[in-house]
């Protein structure tokens, strides 16, 4: 045991250094990031704010409407298809590691080659155009991408953003699911539950922490959306993270661009907090 | 309640055969024991029963019904698993009601019938509480209760005790047994623990390797054991088997020989006798001579071990202690009626007691 007043050091020197990763990475960047959009030549000034909200040229509450739109369409389609083929996958049938595999397989491609991807998909001599013309199904090519096709456009996305990031979904909630213990099931088919009530009344809540974990992650990536979209739509479809990427590599409004940075993490960070009080997994607390 | 009869169940997993042709019929309100070593095919058996498991072949009835292909939640059935397999998400009031809420009984009803169940398991101060705020006896009262708020016609326990120390399991293993009779349900029990077996069960079906090696009561099992396996597997220490040869009423084992053996066994036979029914000293019966190899004083038990003078070596136990020293000649007697032979073949016991 330390002598009185010194039980402080031990508990401090252990946490230092993750305070100091937090400082260096997370901490300065933010301040930083502030004194960019208001402190632009050291004075105080609101002029960011104002090209962001008032100038012609901003394009921010589109932005905010597309970005919200975009995740709150991607993020519960991606984590419904993700349970679904927990569930599915949870039963054991030949060819289950394989199945389990290919699902996986979007976590290792990059957004801009998933954006690519799915460009070259869909693009009007693209391989689905190709199939329905040979088909018959249709006689000229749907187009998905160009202004006045913004709704197919924003299909495309969430097609795409649905494709590659429910992959990381699947893996964070069937890895839960695994780790329950297969008598846990058994008990229920035993005592008499269906199917309907040991997917409500056992299965979910037994890994709503994992469900947690992923809605936490995908939330905050989907605010971030960016590639799949710059390369889909461009600025047809602004979002958050592409208006930050426009005013900082093309037009050079650095203290826009950071602007758009803070109201990113100051939404991640609302929301983040929000899931952590809805989804509190009571039984696990001591 | 309700019996349950299983004819010529087969069971296979991939190239493993778990069970060769299973016939076994429970009583109704009998307590039944599957005891064997792991890997036995018991836990699959009661699998079986429950309905977790689809036989290959064979069928199996609940009374006169045919349940094979019913799920476990049409044939009124209550397990408690080796697990205990409680939900970690909800109270325990909650884990115990939860059958009877499937079963949509009234409100007033779930709550009368839990309260009854854990008064009877002695839990009523717990039912707030989430497993993981148990100890381990205590999760297994909740899950024995849980198995019996239901009145199930047939209440399945697959090693239920193997994770208690060993203070609990002697206290927990004769509660099971009242609480069964209590109850008057028809239980099947599966265990590795042979003494277990013999407290719990009105009848035992010894198993191994996939088939049932005999069935019997705890006393039959013990005294008339139908082959080498059950004879060895039962009783503690082990059953001595010696090889022997029977010719015209002359039995000759171990250099030593008895007369007027009335058996109808010829030639090579193999000759069992259980430690605790070994004489020190000549009295009538197989009388046995070597040296004392090793002594194990257990306070209550004195085991002997000898070295024959044929070269075999035996196990004795005597009650009490026992005035025997290391590397001393003794002399030791099996009576008659202790004294089973089988047949070297097949194992098959040819008699008990010559």
């Amino acid at each position: 045991m330390a002598p009185a007043g010194r039980e402080w050091v031990k508990p401090a020197l252990l946490m230092a250094p993750a305070i100091l990763y937090l400082t260096i990475f997370i901490v300065y960047p933010i301040i930083d990031t502030i004194i960019i959009a208001f402190f632009p030549e050291g004075r105080f000034s609101t002029e960011s704010l104002e090209y962001l909200l008032y100038s012609p040229l901003s394009k921010f509450w589109d932005a905010i409407k597309f970005t919200l739109i975009l995740a709150a369409l991607v993020v519960p389609i991606e984590t419904v298809l993700a349970l679904i083929a927990t569930l599915v996958l949870l039963q054991p049938f030949k060819g289950r590691d394989t199945a389990v595999y290919i699902l996986s397989i979007p976590i290792a491609i990059s957004d801009v080659a998933a954006g690519l991807i799915w460009y070259s998909m869909l693009t009007s001599k693209g391989f689905v155009n190709k199939v329905l013309i040979e088909l018959g199904v249709i006689d000229s090519p749907i187009y998905f991408f160009g202004y006045e096709f913004r709704d197919r456009a924003l299909l495309a996305i969430v097609l795409a953003e649905v494709w590659r990031s429910m992959a990381i979904v699947f893996i964070i909630i069937f890895a839960g699911a695994q780790l329950i213990h297969r008598e846990l099931f058994e008990a229920a088919d035993v005592f008499g539950a269906s199917f309907w009530v040991k997917l409500r009344h056992i299965l979910l809540p037994m890994i709503k922490p994992s469900i947690q974990a992923a809605l936490i992650i995908r939330t905050l990536f989907a605010f971030q959306v960016f590639a799949v979209v710059w390369i889909l739509a461009g600025r047809d479809i602004p979002v958050l993270a592409g208006e930050a990427y426009y005013n900082l590599v093309e037009i050079h409004r650095f203290d826009v661009a950071a602007l758009y940075a803070l109201i990113i993490a100051i939404l991640s960070m609302t929301t983040g907090f929000l899931y952590l009080r809805m989804l509190r997994a009571r039984h696990l607390e001591v | 309640m309700a019996s349950v009869r299983l004819e010529g169940v087969v069971k296979r997993f991939g190239r493993t055969i778990a069970l060769r042709g299973i016939d076994l019929e429970i009583r109704d309100g009998e307590s039944m024991v599957l005891l064997g070593p792991s890997g036995c095919g018991k836990t699959t058996t009661l699998r079986v029963i429950a309905g977790l498991e689809r036989p290959d072949e064979g069928r199996v009835y609940f009374d006169d019904r045919d349940v094979t292909d019913l799920p476990p939640r049409s044939r009124n059935v209550s397990m408690v698993f080796q697990s205990y397999a409680l939900w970690p998400h909800m109270k325990v009031y909650d884990n115990i009601a939860f059958p009877l809420k499937v079963r949509r009984l009234p409100e007033s009803e779930i709550r009368k019938r839990v309260r009854w169940a854990a008064e009877l398991m002695e839990i009523e101060g717990l039912l707030d509480r989430y497993p993981h705020q148990l100890s381990g006896g205590q999760r297994q009262r909740v899950a024995v209760a849980r198995a019996i708020v239901v009145e199930p016609e047939v209440l399945l326990m697959d090693e239920p005790l193997s994770n208690l120390d060993a203070i609990l399991r002697v206290k927990m293993r004769s509660e099971i047994k009242k609480l069964q009779r209590k109850l008057g349900v028809t239980m099947v029990y599966v265990t590795h623990d042979q003494v277990e077996a013999m407290v719990i069960g009105d009848r035992i079906a010894v198993m191994n390797n996939g088939r049932i090696m005999q069935v019997g009561t705890p006393s039959q099992i013990y005294k008339e054991p139908a082959n080498t396996f059950v004879a060895t597997f039962i009783g503690s220490p082990q059953m001595n088997i010696l090889e022997g040869f029977v010719d015209d009423g002359k039995l000759v084992v171990a250099g030593s020989e008895l007369l007027g053996v009335e058996a109808e066994a010829r030639g090579r036979v193999l000759v069992g006798f259980r430690p605790e029914r070994v004489l020190i000293g000549v009295f009538d019966g197989l009388v046995l001579e070597g040296v004392v190899d090793f002594v194990e004083s257990l306070g209550s038990l004195t085991i002997i071990h000898v070295a024959l003078d044929s070269g075999s070596k035996i196990v004795v136990s005597i009650s009490g202690e026992a005035d025997v020293e290391q590397g001393s000649r003794i002399r030791l007697t099996v009576p008659r009626d202790a004294i089973h032979l089988f047949d070297p073949e097949s194992g098959s016991a040819i008699t008990h007691g010559v």
